[in-house]
């Protein structure tokens, strides 16, 4: 397990990972008082694993039927399909509805698993007290490039068209920054972030990516250009939100890959992937970028590029500072409003992590972060990973080869205050 | 009395071809220590049956990929799991040692493969992955000792057994501190601490099974056979 559960109404919500495992994935709510199971919810299977019932009311056609997560598979394959829940889990209050997003369908080898592979890279809301399925939405359905479906989900109520609507937006992997309706699950927008080409563009009446047949890997064929790549325009390194300056500051990749699909045997217990993968820099050289998205306009405010993608989570705070750090070891604070870089501190090993903001015992707000490279991006430090290799760590190290470089490791905390 | 704590590091381990115990047990392919519970347990000897063939790298390769190796090693530069390319070797880099490491599986992470996957698979990963490290091939046993005398080959097998564990004979890279010293082995009138007369038939069963000449003593028993035993004795009488 690699996400950070979240406290809901008494219940501890987790959920499991391995989606290059061959695991069936689900998300679990556990009573905080005694560690009793109260649901699990699957992610594949029929609808009654998955808790799809009578309240369930999908937006799109594609998503309406009877256990879609059983027939938009091969035979039994939903059983190692994937769909894990190691990301982000929001909460809204109000309507009572917890949001998760699903992992990767297994193996990365699509040929395998012929059809929309449902639930996996999705998104769900349910009722946090029974798991029941409210409704669900596929950003990638079968697909192809490992675009897993976890992200953040940033609860909103934002002014759409003259009308204020409750929103959730989301930065997602296959490249776009959605807005959706969160009762309904409808898609109100989906913005290219990052230079695309695994998709020609989106199909708002249909409510989905438009897809490049042309950019399809397969069994032996590779394919080149492929943006972004298999970490996404973003990962899961979250974003901020500002309701001062209606700015989301996301820090996130500028990366394309070529990838071959290979053969992919299905062992208990060791990965089940079947894909060679080589990453480079996108467009301008730039594996990284942080940038200020405004979702009503539907564009980039502005945005800093950045040499290694840019790993951390991002702060911004109410005195219009907004935090976030490299995997070079600097942690920066730059204007909220106009992107100007206000302060840096070289910190001793790259960062990935997530910088918070505290108020101390002496009244004073504190801001702190930890470093020590690592993650996906940072493997070939963390792992002494070889670089003679292009393909190692699923094709990321052949495009970080000068990180060892520019950092090694660390684990530090830094902690700090405005004198 | 205390005993330090050694690594094998590179030990080829020549002998009759031991089979692999079923998955459970605790091979102790790579001796680590000669701290045991219990009575000293002999190393377990295995041979490498691919060495010198060079179909067996190209058939490793392939399993590499089935097994789903590459899974965690990537085509050798590593990904949760560590490079294999580079000459970072936690284990030892001998076909025998990275046979152990498979069949045994490695802490964080690596899985014991034991009981799952055949020998002869496994030897054959093994080649393959000595030859993305650009590790020299090794050559059957029997084919480099021919030429040589007895004294040059029992030479090889003292090396390449688990005698360098313990033993110093300047001279050689064997210098370990924890059992006598050896270097002029042969001018010593007895063995076993006294126990024996130095003879070539006491020298034999001393080296095969000690238990049953002193009991308590720290030396483990090594299986050897004919050829190997013979040479090793002669090269011993050597140490003058």
């Amino acid at each position: 397990m690699t996400m950070a559960p979240i406290v809901v109404k008494g219940k501890v919500l987790a959920g499991n990972s391995g989606g290059e495992f061959g695991v069936r994935g689900w998300i679990v709510a556990v009573d905080a008082a005694n560690g009793k199971v109260v649901w699990r919810a699957y992610n594949t299977g029929p609808d009654a694993d998955v808790l799809i019932g009578p309240r369930f009311k999908p937006f799109y056609a594609r998503d309406q039927g009877k256990d879609l997560g059983v027939s938009s598979w091969p035979a039994d394959h939903w059983k190692i399909g994937g769909g894990s829940v190691w990301g982000w889990i929001s909460y809204d209050p109000e309507l009572d509805l917890i949001y998760h997003g699903t992992g990767n369908p297994g193996p990365w080898n699509a040929d395998m698993r012929p059809g929309d592979n449902k639930w996996t890279a999705g998104i769900f809301a349910r009722d946090p007290d029974n798991g029941e399925a409210v409704w669900a939405y596929q950003w990638s359905p079968h697909d192809l490039y490992d675009y897993d479906g976890i992200n953040e989900n940033v609860l909103l109520d934002l002014p759409i068209k003259g009308k204020t609507r409750k929103v959730l937006v989301r930065p997602e992997r296959n490249g776009y920054v959605y807005v959706l309706d969160r009762q309904t699950g409808e898609v109100l927008s989906a913005d290219k972030f990052v230079h695309v080409t695994t998709s020609t563009g989106f199909d708002l009446k249909n409510g989905s990516v438009i897809e490049d047949k042309s950019k399809a890997p397969s069994l032996g064929r590779t394919v080149k250009d492929l943006c972004p790549s298999a970490p996404g325009g973003k990962d899961w390194q979250p974003s901020s939100w500002s309701p001062r300056t209606g700015l989301l500051y996301i820090p996130h990749n500028n990366l394309c890959m070529d990838m071959e699909g290979v053969e992919a045997n299905y062992i208990a217990g060791t990965p089940y992937v079947g894909a060679s993968v080589r990453m480079y820099a996108g467009p301008g050289g730039n594996r990284g970028e942080f940038s200020a998205w405004d979702p009503v306009r539907q564009r980039k405010a502005w945005s800093i590029k950045e040499k290694f993608p840019a790993w951390s989570g991002a702060l911004a705070t109410a005195g219009d500072v907004v935090f976030y750090g490299t995997m070079d070891r600097d942690f920066k604070a730059v204007d909220a409003r106009s992107g100007e870089l206000l302060w840096k501190f070289r910190t001793g090993s790259g960062i990935i992590g997530q910088p918070i903001s505290f108020r101390g015992p002496d009244g004073k707000q504190y801001i702190a972060i930890a470093d020590g490279v690592g993650g996906w991006a940072g493997a070939i430090v963390a792992g002494g990973l070889d670089s003679r290799d292009e393909t190692s760590a699923l094709g990321f190290v052949g495009a970080m080869k000068d990180l060892p470089a520019a950092t090694n490791q660390g684990g530090a905390l830094y902690v700090f205050s405005l004198p | 009395m205390g005993l330090a704590l050694l690594t094998v590091g590179g030990c080829s381990i020549t002998g009759p071809a031991a089979s692999v115990p079923p998955p459970g047990n605790m091979v102790e392919g790579n001796r680590q220590s000669l701290l045991q519970p219990g009575p000293l347990r002999p190393v377990r000897l295995v041979r490498n049956p691919v060495a010198g063939d060079a179909q067996a790298i190209q058939d490793g390769k392939r399993l590499f990929n089935q097994f789903n190796c590459s899974g965690c090693h990537g085509a050798g530069g590593g990904a949760i799991g560590p490079a294999l390319i580079d000459d970072q070797w936690i284990y030892g880099n001998s076909a025998a040692n990275i046979f152990w490491s498979i069949i045994e599986g490695r802490p964080a992470g690596m899985p014991a493969f034991g009981g799952k996957i055949s020998e002869d698979q496994t030897w054959k990963i093994a080649a393959f992955v000595r030859s993305i490290a650009n590790l020299p091939e090794e050559v059957p046993t029997g084919e480099e000792s021919r030429g040589e005398s007895d004294v040059e080959k029992g030479k090889k097998v003292f090396l390449r057994g688990s005698c360098v564990m313990c033993h110093t004979v300047r001279g050689t890279v064997s210098l370990s501190r924890v059992g006598p010293d050896l270097t002029h082995f042969a001018s010593r009138t007895r063995i076993a601490a006294g126990t024996l007369p130095n003879t070539r038939g006491n020298l034999a069963g001393w080296i095969l099974n000690p238990q049953n000449l002193k009991p308590g003593t720290q030396m483990p028993a090594t299986q050897l056979e004919g050829q190997e035993l013979h040479a090793l004795l002669t090269f011993l009488e050597s140490l003058k």
